[in-house]
Order: C-alpha cells, then sequence, then structure tokens
C-alpha cells in the first residue's frame, strides 16, 4: 500500500519535473498541424495538376507548374513586379514619411495623447471596411476626393479605376493603414536617443540637417533596418486592400502575387499551379526572413 | 523681450495648424463614414456633400434587416472569443518554456512563422479543412487565427517571461510548490500587462482578419469582414448602407481597442521597436 502511493507520487513528480515538454506540446501540436503538414502538402500539390475536382484525376506532372510559370507565363513576371512595387513603394512611403512626421512631433505638447489616439484609428479599424469607404471616396463619379482635389485646384484622378493610376491610389491607401505606425516605432526611438551628441553638434554649430544625417539616422539606425524588412514582408503579403478596392484590376494592372494566387486556386481552380506560386512566394518570403534574422541578432548587441 | 514671444506665439500657431492637418488626413475617412451613414439615398452621393441635409438612420435599419448581419456578429464574436481563450491556454506555457530555455533556431522558426504569407497555408487549409470536415466551422476558424496568434504571442510574452527572475520560482519550489503551482499562482499573475496587451492585439488581428473566413467559412460560420464584402457587391454605389454597414463592422474593434488603449500603444511599440 505504502509502496504504491510512492509509486504514483513519483510519478507525479517525474511528470511536474518534464513540464517543459507537456508545456510546449499543445503549441507544437497546432503547428506541425496546420505548418509542417500543410506545406508538404503545398509542395506536393505544385508537382500535381490537382483542379479541386472529384471527377479528374489527381496526376504528379514534375515541374511542370513551375515550367508554365517562369516560362510561359507572362503575368507571372508581371505580377512579381508589381509585388515589388506595391511593397517597395508603401515600404519607402512609409518610412519617409514617418520619420517627417516623427521628426517634427518629438516634442512635448498639449493634446499630445489625443492626438496619439487619433492617429491610431487607421491602424485599428477593420482593414475591409476601410478600403471600402476608400473605394468610395476615390470612386471618380461620386467620390469626394475628385471634389477636393478640384476645390484646390487639382484635377480629378481615375484613381482605381484607370491601369496608370491604380498602383498609386493602393499604395496611398497602404501609407495611409500603416505610415501611423511606422511613425510612433521612429517616435519612440527619437525619444529614446541620448542627448549629448545632439548638445556637442549644436556647441559645433552644426545644421540642423547634418544633425540628421550624421547623428540621428546612424543612431536610429536599428530601427530603420527593422521597420525597412518587416514594413517590406508585411508588403508582399498584403490582400484585403487590393482585393477589395480594384479586385487585382483593371485589365490585371495591380495583380500582385498574392491575387493572382487567390484567383488561380479559387476562380481559375488550377489548384495545381496556383500552389506552385505559392511555394515561389514562401521561398522569397524565408530568404528574407533569414536576412532579417541576422539583422536582428546585429541590432540586439547595440 | 515682446519681439522674442511674438515668434514664440506664431511658431505655436503654426505647429498646431500643421498637428490639425495631419490629424485630418490621417482621421477624414472616419468623419466621412460617419456623415454618410446618415444620409439617405440622394444626398450620401451627392458631390459637393450636401451638410444641410437632414440625418437619417434609415441605412443602418436597412443593414440590420439584411438579418445576415447579426448572425455574422455572432461568428465574429465566437470565433474571436475561442481563438483569444485557446491561444492564452497553447502559448504561455510554450512562451514561459522558450523564455527559460531560450535558443536561436527557435526564434528563427518563430520569426519566420510570423512572416509565413497567408495565401500560401490556405491553399493546402483548404484541401485539409475540406477532407477533415473543418470546412466553415467554428473550430476551423479558430485553428486557422491560431496559426498566427500562437507565434505572435510567444513572441510577444517572451520578453515578459524572462522579465520575472528565476529566484521567485526558485523560492516557491522550495516551499513544496510543483512546477505547475508555481507558473499558474506565481508566474502567471506576474505577467498580466503581457497577457492584457496580447488580448487586446489579437482581438484586433482576429476580428480584423478577411482572407481566412473568405476562403475558410461558407454559410454557416460567415464573419462580419467576410459580410461586409459581399454587402459590397450588393449594393453597389449605394453609399448610404455601405458606410453604414463598415461602421458597425470596425465599432466593435474600435470600441474594445479604445478601452485598452494603454497595452494596445505597448504592442504597436513592441511591433517594430524592440
Amino acid at each position: 500500500m505504502m509502496n504504491e502511493t510512492s509509486v504514483i507520487q513519483r510519478l507525479l513528480d517525474y511528470t511536474d519535473r518534464q513540464i517543459r515538454w507537456i508545456f510546449s506540446f499543445p503549441a507544437v501540436l497546432v503547428m506541425l498541424c496546420l505548418f509542417a503538414y500543410p506545406l508538404f502538402q503545398l509542395f506536393w500539390t505544385s508537382f500535381t495538376n490537382d483542379v479541386l475536382s472529384a471527377d479528374a484525376k489527381v496526376e504528379f506532372i514534375g515541374l511542370a507548374n513551375y515550367y508554365r510559370a517562369f516560362t510561359e507565363d507572362p503575368h507571372f513576371w508581371r505580377s512579381i513586379w508589381i509585388t515589388l512595387y506595391f511593397a517597395a513603394g508603401s515600404t519607402v512611403g512609409q518610412l519617409m514619411l514617418g520619420m517627417v512626421l516623427a521628426l517634427f512631433l518629438n516634442r512635448e505638447f498639449k493634446g499630445e495623447a489625443t492626438f496619439r489616439m487619433l492617429l491610431m484609428f487607421p491602424i485599428i479599424a477593420t482593414p475591409v471596411a476601410m478600403s471600402l469607404v476608400w473605394s468610395m471616396l476615390m470612386n471618380p463619379m461620386m467620390g469626394h476626393l475628385n471634389y477636393y482635389l478640384s476645390f484646390l485646384g487639382f484635377p480629378g484622378s481615375l484613381w482605381g479605376a484607370s491601369t496608370t493610376s491604380v498602383m498609386p491610389s493602393l499604395i496611398l491607401v497602404e501609407l495611409w493603414h500603416w505610415t501611423p505606425m511606422t511613425m510612433l516605432v521612429l517616435l519612440a526611438g527619437l525619444k529614446g536617443l541620448p542627448k549629448e551628441p545632439f548638445e556637442a553638434a549644436t556647441v559645433d554649430g552644426a545644421s540642423k540637417i547634418q544633425v540628421f544625417l550624421k547623428i540621428t539616422l546612424p543612431l536610429l539606425q536599428p530601427y530603420i533596418f527593422l521597420l525597412l524588412l518587416m514594413r517590406l514582408v508585411h508588403g508582399l503579403k498584403v490582400f484585403d486592400k487590393i482585393f477589395v478596392i480594384s479586385g487585382g484590376g483593371p485589365n490585371r494592372a495591380s495583380e500582385t502575387l498574392n491575387i493572382m494566387i487567390y484567383d488561380q486556386a479559387f476562380s481559375a481552380v488550377n489548384f495545381g499551379y496556383a500552389s506552385a506560386l505559392g511555394a515561389f512566394l514562401l521561398l522569397i518570403i524565408l530568404l528574407i526572413s533569414i536576412a532579417l534574422f541576422r539583422l536582428r541578432q546585429r541590432s540586439w548587441s547595440y | 523681450m515682446e519681439k522674442f514671444t511674438a515668434i514664440q506665439t506664431i511658431n505655436r500657431i503654426l505647429f498646431y495648424a500643421v498637428l490639425i492637418s495631419i490629424v485630418t488626413v490621417f482621421f477624414f475617412p472616419f468623419i466621412w463614414v460617419v456623415f454618410t451613414s446618415l444620409q439617405d439615398a440622394v444626398t450620401a452621393s451627392s458631390v459637393p456633400p450636401d451638410l444641410t441635409a437632414t440625418p437619417t438612420l434609415d441605412n443602418f435599419r436597412l443593414v440590420f434587416e439584411e438579418g445576415e448581419f447579426l448572425t455574422c456578429l455572432l461568428n465574429s464574436t465566437i470565433v474571436v472569443f475561442f481563438t483569444l481563450a485557446a491561444n492564452l491556454i497553447i502559448s504561455l506555457p510554450a512562451a514561459y518554456v522558450i523564455a527559460r530555455n531560450r535558443q536561436n533556431w527557435m526564434m528563427f522558426l518563430i520569426l519566420f512563422l510570423q512572416m509565413a504569407p497567408w495565401i500560401c497555408m490556405l491553399l493546402p487549409w483548404y484541401i485539409i479543412f475540406k477532407k477533415v470536415g473543418l470546412y466553415d466551422t467554428y473550430i476551423g476558424l479558430v485553428l486557422s487565427n491560431l496559426t498566427f496568434m500562437i507565434p505572435f504571442t510567444i513572441w510577444l510574452m517572451l520578453g515578459f517571461f524572462e522579465d520575472v527572475p528565476v529566484e521567485v520560482e526558485e523560492a516557491a519550489w522550495l516551499d513544496g510548490c510543483s512546477h505547475l503551482g508555481t507558473f499558474v499562482r506565481i508566474v502567471i499573475p506576474l505577467v498580466k500587462g503581457g497577457i492584457i496587451t496580447i488580448s487586446t492585439l489579437g482581438f484586433m488581428l482576429c476580428w480584423n482578419i478577411f482572407i481566412f473566413p473568405l476562403v475558410l467559412s461558407g454559410y454557416e460560420t460567415k464573419t462580419l469582414p467576410v459580410f461586409v464584402f459581399g454587402f459590397m457587391a450588393d449594393n453597389q454605389l449605394d453609399f448610404g448602407p455601405l458606410a453604414a454597414a463598415s461602421l458597425l463592422t470596425m465599432a466593435p474593434v474600435i470600441l474594445f481597442v479604445l478601452i485598452n488603449q494603454k497595452y494596445f500603444k505597448q504592442g504597436i511599440a513592441f511591433g517594430g521597436g524592440k
């Protein structure tokens, strides 16, 4: 009897000491089921001609999907170009605008808390709903943006309705959505900088531009690098805005890789081909995360 | 002396003028959507905007009468609530273990999982979910949300757990507390701030997510963002009802985040800076 309880007790103790395995088990299980296995499925499907039909037989066709993307489908290269244009354009825009705003706001003023709260609204609001709002504002006929432009003496724009203005319009909405975030992060960075170098520079009679280029920028470098890469990766993933505002049109002028994959998979039902495109996109993101990770490790030592 | 203060005053006026124009640019769409949602069919799409029109609640009535709206509101609430609950139960212990045994490859994996493009995961999920019967179920949507919530939560909670001194735990062990007991009774209360932060950000992310339910939910579990997208296709150019639907979709998340503002700001600062 005595022996039995001690066995149970020892078992419980043993379990308790191994708690790290038990603690991490659920997370590992969910991630294995929802990431590891699906990744395998994604790559497998990319080598087949799956069209999601119960009648059609799924055949292994090797690298044919990849061959088709790289050599036969002009839309693939075009969509890569559009994706990069969107990601790079919005990232650079967010950082430059965010930096200007952060420099401007790097001081104490009345109503700061209210101001920050109002500026957080674009980040919080549901992107689909706000994209719908923007698509109404940018309507060439009834939208109010053209009216305000004419009010200021500018000619109206066709916004999302023309092949030339659709990408700038989408980048504009992306800037509206995320510049507050880069601004808040850069502002936090600016407020945390040491005072001494700035005082020394002022004593030495450096101009404001010199101070910015020679002192502020280098000191903020870790923040800028991180923001740059994180916003870039985010930009490569953007789907909601483009899907709601332009749907990839007009005439596929705003068809990013994300939109193209979605259309190929769920409209054209070329599931195998869509998977090949997805696998390619995943590979690009993997390379960027390796770069980001290296940089992050470096910035930890600052 | 007097001249100096005059320049100061002008400077201050200029500063606030620029400040107000910045706020106008970023906040203007919200004012517009409230204004338009209160207009009738004729004035809602009039250019220039008709500021004299009498406000009406007809658009909101129309959205509610759609019937689907309330169902989708309920679906969104259910999915968000269960995602947040499951996320805490699954992620907190894992984050704790990783914080105590930090290794580089784990950090890389967590980073990569946060960055993986959602559309790539959706393709295999669609096949798998249809096969195992998770398509158009709450469990399927919760699981899909967990895939971004778990890495994000671990990433954010690491710092909080690392701030808990090991000595506190050791003292509890010496007093005869088990590892599990120490975690639940000693460590968890010490990271409460982190838990509220992650739940606030998680509420926002899960409420706003569009692409997962767009593909993985059908008739039964449609969430609000998918509803609003469908509503847009049904009411093209009918600005009043569209504005009302947009407003109703984002009102809950905006209210929730504003209530937990302090924690939200912490989370945002973490998102890019730390």
